[in-house]
C-alpha cells in the first residue's frame, strides 16, 4: 500500500470474515471525523425541509465523511499489519450545532 | 358599497394569508404528493429488487444463515439517507404536541427513511452480485435538531449496514 492509499482489507461487520479463519487478533482499531455543514448545503436542506423527504446534500456529506472515517479505520489497521477487520460498528453524534461525528470502530485481525 | 367593503375586508386578510399561509399551503399539498411519489418508487423498487433476488429478501439480521463452511467469502456493505419532515408535518407535529399522544405524520417520514436506507442496501447488495446480506444493522442519528416552537427545520440519517456474503449453497427453504 502506498502512503495516503486504501489499504486493501477484508471488513465485515460479523465476528468473522465468511469463508475465512482468524488466525491472529490484533486489537480494536478506530477512525473518526468530524464534519461540519456548509451554509450552502444548510440553505439547500432548509429548502427541501418546505415538502420533505430526502435531503440529498446530507445524505452525500455523511457517506463521504462515514467513508473518511472508514478509511482512517483501516489506515490503523493495515499499520498494525491485519488483513481484515471484523466485527465494525458505526457511531454518529452531534457535536455541536451543525458538526457531528462519524466513528467506525472493529476488531484488526489477521485472517488465513 | 358592498363591494368596496367585501374589497376593503380582502385587502385586509388576503395579503397575509397569501404571504404567511402560502408556503404552508404548498407544503401541505406539495409535500404530501411529493412525500407519497417517493414512498411508492420506494415500494416499486423493493418489489424489482426481490424479484431479482428469486423472490426472497436478501436482506437478514441474522448472522448464522448459512454454516459458515458454505460461505466462500463476504465484505462490508452500507447505504445511507438523510430525511427532514415537512413544514406541513412540523405545524401538525407541534399541535399534536399539545395534548400528546401519537404523531402519525413522523411515522411516514420515518418509514420513508428506514425502507429507502434498506432498499439502496439491496441495490448495492445487487450491484455487488452477493447472494445474501447477513447482520443487516439500522443506525439513525439526529443531524439537525428541531428546536421546537416554530422553527422548521430538521434532519435526521439512517444509515444500514451489513455483510454482503456469497454462498457456495442455494438458500434453505423458510
Amino acid at each position: 500500500m502506498q502512503p495516503g492509499g486504501v489499504p486493501q482489507l477484508m471488513i465485515s461487520n460479523t465476528e468473522t470474515i465468511p469463508g475465512r479463519t482468524i488466525t491472529a487478533t490484533l486489537g480494536l482499531v478506530t477512525g473518526s471525523t468530524v464534519r461540519a455543514k456548509h451554509v450552502g448545503r444548510d440553505i439547500m436542506a432548509g429548502l427541501k425541509n418546505i415538502v420533505g423527504g430526502e435531503l440529498k446534500g446530507y445524505t452525500e456529506l455523511l457517506g463521504e465523511a462515514r467513508n473518511e472515517a472508514m478509511l482512517r479505520m483501516m489506515q490503523a489497521a493495515s499499520g498494525l499489519g491485519a488483513n481484515a477487520i471484523v466485527n465494525v460498528r458505526f457511531a454518529t453524534s452531534a457535536v455541536a450545532g451543525g458538526a457531528a461525528e462519524l466513528f467506525a470502530y472493529g476488531t484488526a485481525v489477521q485472517v488465513q | 358599497m358592498v363591494d368596496e367593503a367585501v374589497a376593503a375586508v380582502l385587502w385586509t386578510f388576503l395579503p397575509p394569508l397569501i404571504f404567511g399561509g402560502g408556503p404552508l399551503l404548498f407544503s401541505w399539498i406539495v409535500g404530501n404528493s411529493y412525500q407519497n411519489r417517493k414512498l411508492n418508487d420506494t415500494a416499486a423498487r423493493e418489489k424489482a429488487s426481490i424479484t431479482a433476488f428469486g423472490g426472497r429478501d436478501p436482506l437478514t439480521s441474522t448472522v448464522h444463515l448459512y454454516p459458515s463452511a458454505d460461505i466462500t467469502h463476504g465484505r462490508l456493505l452500507t447505504a445511507n439517507v438523510s430525511i427532514g419532515p415537512s413544514w406541513w408535518q412540523f405545524l401538525l407535529a407541534s399541535l399534536k404536541k399539545i395534548i400528546g399522544g401519537r404523531i402519525h405524520v413522523f411515522d411516514r417520514v420515518l418509514e420513508f427513511g428506514r425502507r429507502e436506507a434498506l432498499q439502496r442496501l439491496r441495490e448495492i447488495a445487487q450491484a455487488e452480485g452477493v447472494d445474501h446480506v447477513i447482520n443487516v444493522r439500522l443506525d439513525t442519528s439526529m443531524i439537525v435538531v428541531n428546536k421546537g416552537g416554530d422553527s422548521k427545520s430538521g434532519a435526521m440519517e439512517i444509515f444500514a449496514y451489513g455483510t454482503g456474503v456469497h454462498v457456495a449453497k442455494p438458500a434453505p427453504d423458510a
